[in-house]
Formats: C-alpha cells, structure tokens, sequence
C-alpha cells in the first residue's frame, strides 16, 4: 500500500504511524531506495509492503485516537547568526 | 542471521539480570545517592525505554551488516564457479558498487545469453586458475565457438583476482571406446539386440545403463572421473544382467590415438562422450546356473 508523507514526519514517524512498530523499517527504506535518516517530503509516496510486520494494537491506537508521529527535524543549517550547534564539524569556526 | 529487537532486548535485559553491579539497577557508587525510581520494575520504565532504544540502534546496525556481507564475494572456488556460470554472452561489463556486474535492464534474451551449462574451476600444479566450460546443444555438452571462449576469457581476466593466470579449457569431449561381454538372463534379454524381452517397447538396458553413467559424469558440473570398477558396477545393476566383463576400455583426447585406461580417468576436456562405432557389446547367456 502507498502512504502520504505528511509534514514533519520522519521515515521512522510514518512506518510507525501505519506498522505500530519498526521491525520492517529498513524493508520500507530499501524498498523505496531511501536511507532510514532522509528527509522525507510532506507529500512525498512511500510504498509498504503488504507483508510488512505489524504491531495491530498500536497502529490502530494510533487510528482510533486520531495520533500521528510527527517529530522529524528540519535542521536550518543556513541560520548562521544563532549561536548553536552547527550540526557539522568544521576545522575552524 | 541478524536478531530481531526483540531477541536483543532480551539479551540485555538478560545480561542486566546476571550482572552483580547492575543488579535492581542500584547506583554503582556507594557516594551517590541512591535514587528509588531507578530499580523500577514498571514495563515502562526508563532505563527500559534505553534497553529499546540500544536494541534497537543495534538492530539496525545488524541488518546493515548481514545485508552487505550478502552482497561481499569472497574469490574461493565456489563464487568463481557462480562466476563463470553467470556469463553472459554479447554484453559489456559495468564497474558498480565496487565490482564489475552486468547491467540486464532492457535486456529481453537474458536467459539465452548465459551459455555455460557446465564448468569445472581446478588449481593447476603451475598455480593457474583452469576453467573448463561446457555449452548445451538439443541436448548434448559441446564447446563454445573460439569467438564466445575468446569473450569468455576476456570476461574471466575481468572477474579474476590479479597476478593470478588463467588457462580456459574450451575443447570437444573426450571419446571413449569400450567392448564389453555381458553374460545376460536369456529370459529376459536378446543376446542379439540387447533388447528386453517382456515388453513391445525398445528397452536395451545395457545401454542405458551406460548412458546414464556418462551423463551423471557431467550432469551439474565438469570434470567428474570415469572410474571402471564403478563403470562395471553400474552395467551389472541393470536389468537382467548377471555379470560383465571388460575386454577393451579406452580414452583419447584432442588428436592423440586411444589409450587403455588405468582404473579412472579424469577427462581432459571436462566430460566425455562415446561414438555408437566405438561401443561394442557382446551378449552371452549366463550358464552359470543349472538348470
């Protein structure tokens, strides 16, 4: 089945949101020829496979409750005036 | 093969069980302050909710391990034989992902190109790498044209560890000649044909029998030996057969005249074939027994 990526939403957020536990995580990601830590699109399609493991008592608490993962990160990395964490690792600031 | 989350979890909930330090999870310093919490035994407490988080980061770190150690091929015999079976014939090699592989994308007639039926890979006693390759023809093992053993080789240089030789084996079978007396069940078999006796099809189990025995020589790969004692043996299995004899068994090679062979013979070409001219058997009727 193809899921809609929705905003902020990591892969490990929408195989959550639809398999209720991560054991066919990297299944997903080969299968869509991501890697598990790519920022995904709002939008974007990815495929589950129908044979996919499934935890069915979370997935559908996640339905019922009306809950969805959303917890990715976009890290601005052009913000060059804040003084935090650059998240890389320059030789000189 | 890689362990679930679950089976890691349990690994180190196991581990944390059985060690002394870690026991209840008490603070590991006598100056620290102990903090209750910490030795919960909630389902939801936190240094579980840690055990998830390493049992999870390890999984992945397994499944990215077991998958390239899938894709790794060590240059033992076995993958360079799965090497020279995967030749594909007219197509040009790709350098990808750190190996030369074929790209079969569009490629309609994949399955006709790949041309090696049998191969045999052998260590020479001068340290070379001898590939003998066999093709199918309606049936039969023959050797590829000089163009595609040419491609072949050109092919095999690529695929091959450097600084070792290699000498492909591309050549027609070698030939045998045998003439054998089998003493026969009269009832059964014609001592003139060979033929069975009870049934209206024609069955000649000698023949079968040896050709059979030719076959399983080659039947998944090149270089099997033709032994005589085990030769013997299956002609005396056949039907109606009581015992066999060897007058004449021999081999040749290329352009050399026939020679006797000695016990076995490994062939030179990788598997051997007989001419219908140079099998001769004679039947005899077994009267060894009274009556």
């Amino acid at each position: 089945m193809q899921k809609l990526v929705l905003h902020n939403q990591s892969l490990l957020d929408l195989v959550l949101n639809h398999c209720g536990c991560l054991d066919s995580l990297l299944v997903i990601a080969i299968l869509n020829g991501l890697s598990i830590t790519d920022d995904l699109v709002p939008g974007q399609i990815v495929t589950i496979p129908s044979d996919s493991i499934v935890d069915t008592v979370i997935r559908d608490y996640y339905y019922l409750n009306n809950i969805t993962p959303a917890f990715a990160i976009q890290i601005q990395n052009n913000i060059s005036t804040d003084y935090v964490f650059p998240y890389t690792f320059p030789l000189s600031f | 093969m890689s362990r679930t989350i679950q089976q890691i979890q349990q690994d180190i909930i196991t581990a944390k069980a059985a060690a002394a330090d870690l026991s209840a999870l008490e603070v590991l310093t006598t100056q620290e302050q102990i903090i209750t919490s910490a030795d919960s035994s909630s389902k939801v407490a936190i240094w579980r909710l840690w055990v998830y988080i390493f049992a999870f980061v390890l999984w992945i770190h397994e499944q990215i391990v077991e998958a390239n150690a899938k894709n790794s091929r060590p240059q033992n015999l076995p993958n360079f034989i799965a090497t020279v079976l995967n030749y594909y014939d007219g197509l040009d090699l790709v350098w990808k992902d750190g190996s030369f592989q074929y790209d079969l994308t569009n490629v309609a007639d994949a399955g006709s190109r790949q041309i090696i039926a049998r191969t045999a890979v052998l260590e020479s006693n001068d340290e070379e790498i001898v590939v003998k390759v066999a093709t199918l023809n309606g049936g039969d093992l023959q050797p590829l044209t000089s163009d595609q053993a040419n491609r072949l080789l050109v092919y095999l240089k690529k695929m091959k560890v450097p600084g070792i030789p290699i000498r492909l084996v591309n050549q027609t079978a070698d030939l045998l000649r045998i003439n054998i007396t089998v003493y026969v069940n009269t009832l059964i078999i014609d001592t003139i044909s060979g033929n069975l006796l009870n049934t209206t099809d024609v069955v000649n189990p000698v023949q079968d029998a040896i050709n059979n025995y030719l076959a399983s020589l080659s039947q998944y790969e090149l270089n099997g030996i033709f032994v005589n004692q085990h030769f013997l043996d299956t002609i005396l299995k056949a039907t109606g057969v009581e015992l066999v004899e060897a007058n004449e068994l021999k081999w040749k090679y290329a352009a050399y005249p026939f020679q006797d062979i000695d016990k076995w013979k490994v062939s030179e070409a990788g598997y051997f074939k007989i001419n219908d001219a140079d099998l001769i058997i004679n039947y005899l009727p077994y009267g060894l027994v009274n009556g």
